[in-house]
């Protein structure tokens, strides 16, 4: 019998960066296959070729042994592929039985047809009220509805992607085991995650994939978890120590004066859910602190925490002996802390102002750019021709707008201005992000540079190869919490592996 | 897009918008040229047209930097009109009741009145829209509809001129009407102030932190936050002042021109505001030249109908024409090589489905 | 102010009936607008051409069904060109739509002068006159009020019960509802989102008109410059007390109906009460069914912003 669905040797590329490089693969009724990988590592992608999002470039997809087009999402539909995404398609204020029945021809609208709504449910063991809005149900549910969406559409094969991420932590096993409900029923799974534990209860097989590539297919039931995160983290076949690439000057001294102190910081939104969890962290005056992790996990909160963006609903946050918990962003601003917020484009620059003008916008006030109570933009520019020249941003004239410029020169905009005004703490959110190897390292030394000055640095990346090249201390953050501080002279890719899918209280 | 690249989308627009307007005068069964060429003569060039521009002008340029300065900072101020019959009120009460002051001193406490009464008309939407979230247009368009009917209740009521035929008020003291600028004409003083207004806006905007900041907040509010500048705040001081200007304008209407407060005073300043702060791309040093532009158009339309006979109210479908082009065109994206003007006037399907 | 003169009140609630028809399916048309994830800001310049289109009508083939076909056209047309773009342009749905009462504004006062000439603001055009509904026109106080209206009232009655019907208990309705809630929804669940959209306002556009016909079909019988007077700003008003259905717009706009009733009763019958009080309570009321509702009824989530696909 042929594999429900086999995909052969597809590649897809975006520009130079090759997002999947031959995948291969098969899966066969009554299977969950579970699809492990950091982010970027084309996990991904490869659904999004599955569900007609993308073309691929080569190779090709095969549905019951018949190659198949995958033009589009509703195609995929047709076939018989269903997805649900991180973000549900679901409309807030209607009922679960009319959001299942969006869309549908009116043949599957009767009265009688939706019967089998409920048949769905008591096959797979769903509890969901059909009568509730779904903006009142818990997201479980939600999820659900979904789940019973796709399959009303007499889906087979169903793609998860990351499904336990929005669930509370006792929501987990619930789902885990209608999964494979839904397997012993005869549908394939294919399930997108990061959590081991979750592939261990939950799939048949993993794929694991890196850069692109399917590094691993096992069969879970053979494979111990160690082994599965040092093939995820790639340094499984190689052997080689991380430690050999750090940047660092050797015996380099820091400070045991404390800068920045988080004690007890939690976010906690109106639903409950703990963005931040009882975060305890502190840095001290030129001391480079790492936070690794995959990508969702609190990073963005923790930076917009300690900027002032975000208000902390418990705990205190303290820089230099003084309780900045309750000041606001731009005293915080004029306090000394820099910062590199992730979505430079919406948060860091404003698009539409002279590369020049962005260099300014946090710090206007600064009597720098001042000349007796008005905008000296003489001194603007050529500030701006300073920090243009030094980060070699191009093309070098400060003068034309920020969108005229590359993603990778834009973020060496916000890198610059941040990294010269931080005087006590800079904050750096996915700095490397849209750069190449060589402006990698230029940023790396500027901030090491800044580090030096005596400025406390936070360095937020989920690359855990650049933050434990630069940092001094590195803190892995998992679902909201700090799951460990390590060496990153002596650590190893299964220890901070094991540390970034390690769920509370594990 | 650059200043220059807005520019000069605009000033296509507004050819554009000039040639379907010529088509419309061909329909009239005229000589577009013509009629354009009487317009330019009468509006612009000829002593008695161009007073009457000016005259229309200033209240336009004012209205138009009431729309312009809360939009820089992300709010549509469509209440210009409101504003405006609440500063002419205003002031209407203050120079009836003071009239025995000088005429500087008195001048300024009018001019302050009329732009406290905008001002104070403006704030109530700002507050909502800053900190309750409420859609400002809708608030404002509405106010404008109470600002008009509490005037008229005014001069039909307390402020009515005794013996009056129409609603009107009393006439303001002879010290308190604005210079003329041009001899026996109506052409007063309020342009200049209009102008001046718009030199200290636009050096506002480009030369104090303050205004950098409150620019920053309207091109792009979420890294305004982050650089540390409360866009609430700057929510309402904008709406505030924009209120306050087109106070201002209420007052020179009364002051330079009527003489009294009037049912009715304003025809329709505060929307062609609108069109103003569209020609001008939102540059307030621009202003001058849109406001003047509109006012010689909408003062030219009775003399085109009177020297080549088309019909006036063509003026006024023009003037929509222009705003309706120059709002496409700030918008319109650069066209990719597969669609042609023509195709992308059609609506596409499924076109960017299989895409990334 | 009044006693309980039943005649009186009967009056005046025939003549609220009457006054707040046209507001009520310019509110209608905002529903369904808004319903589809679009403000409708140009409701007003959707009454006006509607008005003119309805007039012209009219006034060349001398035919009220002609008219009355003419000022649909017209209104379908400006819901098409706001469609064209919001939909299409994606420019801002607030600024788009002051954009076209502008351009309605003016185009239909030149309009006005190309048809009737001379006569603009004089034409007479012939119109609806009063049907009554034998038996149910006698009932007392509200006999008159609502069963001795103009035809056009009956037709926004079935068409407000039409659309109840077509929004809440149809497929199609909701499919179109998830549209304006959520278009990613919907389209991923092959709802033709786009087509969706031009529909939705190209019905608006013709319901706005409808209000404007009612102004010259049934109440002037002439058609002025600007003689939707803001009323298709105060339908939006109603749109939003009327919590987004169209029971409860139609209901909010003869609320506003009956505030000018009792104006224009004031300003004859006591002119010592400044009438203007009642000519701004319309107003008054529209932004205080804003203030205090906003926030506690919800409008469809996705009014207000454009649908990119390729944003996913």
């Amino acid at each position: 019998m042929a594999a429900v669905l086999s995909v052969a040797e597809v590649s897809k590329s975006f520009g130079a960066v090759q997002a999947l490089n031959k995948v291969t693969f098969e899966a066969n009724r009554g299977e969950c296959i579970a699809i492990l990988g950091e982010n970027g590592a084309g996990k991904t992608s490869l659904a999004s070729v599955l569900m007609g999002l993308y073309q691929p470039d080569q190779g090709q997809v095969a549905l019951d042994g018949t190659p198949c087009e995958l033009t589009n999402p509703s195609v995929a539909l047709d076939n018989g592929i269903g997805m649900i995404h991180q973000h549900f398609s679901l409309v807030e204020n209607m009922t679960a039985l009319e959001n299942i029945q969006i869309g549908l021809p009116a043949a599957k609208r009767t009265q009688r047809a939706l019967r089998d709504v409920h048949g769905i449910c008591s096959d797979f063991g769903f509890d969901v009220d059909f009568s509730a809005k779904v903006e009142d149900m818990p997201v479980g549910m939600k999820q659900r509805v979904e789940i019973i969406k796709a399959l009303y559409r007499n889906v087979s094969i169903l793609i998860l992607d990351e499904p336990t991420s929005v669930l509370a932590p006792t929501e987990v096993q619930p789902f885990l085991d209608e999964i494979r409900v839904m397997v012993a029923k005869g549908l394939t799974v294919l399930l997108i995650t990061h959590k081991l534990e979750e592939i261990v209860q939950a799939a048949d097989r993993v794929l694991i994939m890196r850069h692109g590539r399917i590094e691993g297919d096992l069969v879970v039931s053979e494979t111990e978890t160690h082994q599965m995160s040092s093939l995820m983290m790639g340094s499984g076949d190689t052997g080689a120590d991380l430690s050999q690439k750090v940047l660092k000057e050797p015996g380099r001294s820091i400070s045991n004066e404390t800068a920045l102190a988080l004690s007890s910081v939690s976010v906690v939104t109106e639903n409950g859910v703990r963005l931040l969890d009882d975060i305890n962290l502190e840095i001290s005056k030129g001391e480079i602190l790492g936070v690794a992790g995959i990508d969702g996990n609190g990073q963005r909160e923790l930076s917009e925490a300690i900027c002032g963006i975000l208000e902390i609903t418990e705990g205190v946050i303290v820089l230099d002996g003084t309780d900045i918990t309750s000041q606001t962003i731009s005293e915080r601003i004029e306090t000394g802390i820099g910062f590199v917020p992730e979505d430079r484009h919406a948060e860091g620059l404003v698009l539409s102002l002279s590369v020049a003008e962005n260099t300014a916008i946090r710090t206007i006030q600064d009597p720098k750019f001042k000349n007796g109570g008005f905008v000296n933009r003489r001194a603007i520019t050529s500030y701006a021709d300073d920090l243009v020249a030094e980060y070699d941003i191009r093309p070098g004239d400060p003068s034309l707008p920020a969108s005229a410029l590359s993603g990778g020169n834009q973020q060496k905009v916000v890198l610059g201005r941040e990294i010269e005004t931080a005087s006590r703490l800079l904050v750096v959110v996915q700095p490397t992000k849209g750069l190449d190897v060589g402006a990698t390292r230029f940023v790396q030394q500027k901030i090491l540079e800044a580090s030096r000055r005596g400025v406390a640095v936070l360095y937020i990346s989920t690359e855990l190869e650049h933050v434990l090249e630069v940092s001094d201390r590195v803190a892995v953050i998992a679902f909201g919490r700090i799951s460990g501080v390590v060496d990153p002279t002596t650590t190893s890719s299964q220890e901070i592996g094991m540390l970034m899918t390690a769920s509370k209280g594990e | 897009m650059s200043a220059s690249q807005i520019q000069v989308r605009v000033l296509l627009s507004i050819v554009i918008a000039l040639c379907l307007g010529g088509v419309l005068i061909v329909i009239d069964g005229h000589n577009p040229l013509a009629a354009y060429a009487a317009l330019l003569n009468e509006s612009f060039l000829d002593y008695w047209g161009l007073s009457n521009t000016l005259v229309k002008a200033s209240p336009m340029l004012l209205a138009g930097l009431a729309v312009i300065l809360p939009l820089r900072a992300g709010v549509f101020n469509i209440g210009g009109e409101g504003q405006i019959y609440m500063g002419g009120l205003f002031g209407a009460v203050v120079a009836l009741n003071i009239p025995d002051t000088p005429g500087v001193l008195g001048l300024i406490a009018i001019f302050g009145a009329a732009a406290v009464g905008g001002g104070l008309w403006a704030a109530f939407p700002a507050y909502l829209r800053a900190y309750k979230g409420t859609n400002e247009v809708i608030v404002t368009l509405l106010m404008n509809f109470v600002a008009i009917h509490i005037v008229s209740y005014a001069v039909s009521g307390p402020l009515m001129a005794e013996g009056a035929p129409y609603p009107y008020s009393e006439e303001i003291a002879d010290q308190f009407k604005l210079p003329i600028l041009m001899p026996r004409s109506d052409a007063h003083l309020g342009i200049l102030i209009g102008v001046l207004a718009a030199v200290l806006l636009y050096f506002w905007i480009r030369s104090t932190p303050s205004g950098f900041r409150l620019d920053l907040v309207g091109r792009n509010a979420r890294a305004a936050t982050y650089a540390g500048v409360n866009a609430k705040r700057n929510i309402m001081m904008s709406m505030i002042v924009g209120g306050a200007l087109a106070g201002l304008a209420g007052a020179i209407e009364v002051a330079g021109l009527k003489y009294r407060l009037f049912h009715l005073f304003s025809d329709g300043y505060g929307y062609d505001g609108i069109v103003v702060a569209f020609l001008a791309a939102l540059n307030p040093i621009v202003a001058p030249v849109a406001a003047f532009f509109l006012a010689g158009l909408s003062a030219g339309a009775g003399t085109m109908q009177r020297s080549i006979g088309v019909e006036g109210s063509v003026v006024e479908a023009i003037e929509g024409i222009i705003v309706i082009c120059v709002a496409a065109a700030l918008v319109v994206r650069k066209p990719t090589a597969d669609s042609g003007w023509l195709k992308r006037l059609l609506p596409q399907r499924n076109k960017n489905a299989g895409g990334v | 102010m009044f006693g309980f003169d039943a005649a009186l009140i009967s009056d005046v609630l025939a003549s609220s009936v009457r006054l707040g028809t046209p507001i009520a399916f310019a509110a209608l048309g905002g529903v369904f607008a808004e319903r589809s994830g679009t403000y409708n800001v140009a409701l007003e310049g959707g009454m006006l051409s509607g008005a003119l289109g309805a007039a012209s009508g009219v006034f060349i083939t001398g035919s009220v069904f002609a008219g009355l076909i003419c000022g649909l056209i017209c209104g379908m047309l400006t819901g098409l060109l706001l469609g064209g773009l919001v939909i299409k342009l994606r420019v801002n749905q607030l600024v788009a739509g002051l954009a076209v009462n502008i351009l309605v504004a003016g185009l239909t006062a030149f309009g006005a002068r190309l048809v009737f000439g001379d006569m603009a603001g004089g034409a007479r055009v012939e119109g609806f006159s009063t049907m009554e509904i034998p038996g149910l026109s006698s009932l007392p106080v509200i006999g008159s009020a609502f069963f001795m209206q103009d035809p056009l009232f009956y037709l926004l009655v079935v068409v407000g019960g039409l659309s109840w019907w077509w929004l809440f208990r149809s497929n199609a309705g909701l499919d179109f509802r998830a549209v304006g809630e959520n278009p990613r929804a919907a389209d991923v669940a092959g709802v033709r989102v786009f087509r969706m959209k031009y529909v939705a306002l190209a019905i608006s556009g013709a319901l706005a008109a409808l209000g404007g016909m009612h102004l010259v079909l049934s109440q002037v019988y002439v058609f002025t410059e600007g003689m939707s007077a803001g009323k298709g700003f105060i339908a939006l008003a109603a749109i939003i007390l009327g919590r987004w259905s169209p029971a409860g717009a139609i209901a909010a706009a003869l609320l506003f109906g009956f505030f000018d009733a009792v104006q224009f009763k004031l300003q004859f019958s006591n002119p010592d009460v400044p009438y203007q009080l009642f000519l701004i309570l319309p107003y008054v009321a529209s932004l205080a069914a804003l203030i205090f509702l906003v926030g506690k009824t919800r409008a469809p989530a996705s009014v207000g912003t454009a649908y990119i696909r390729e944003q996913r």
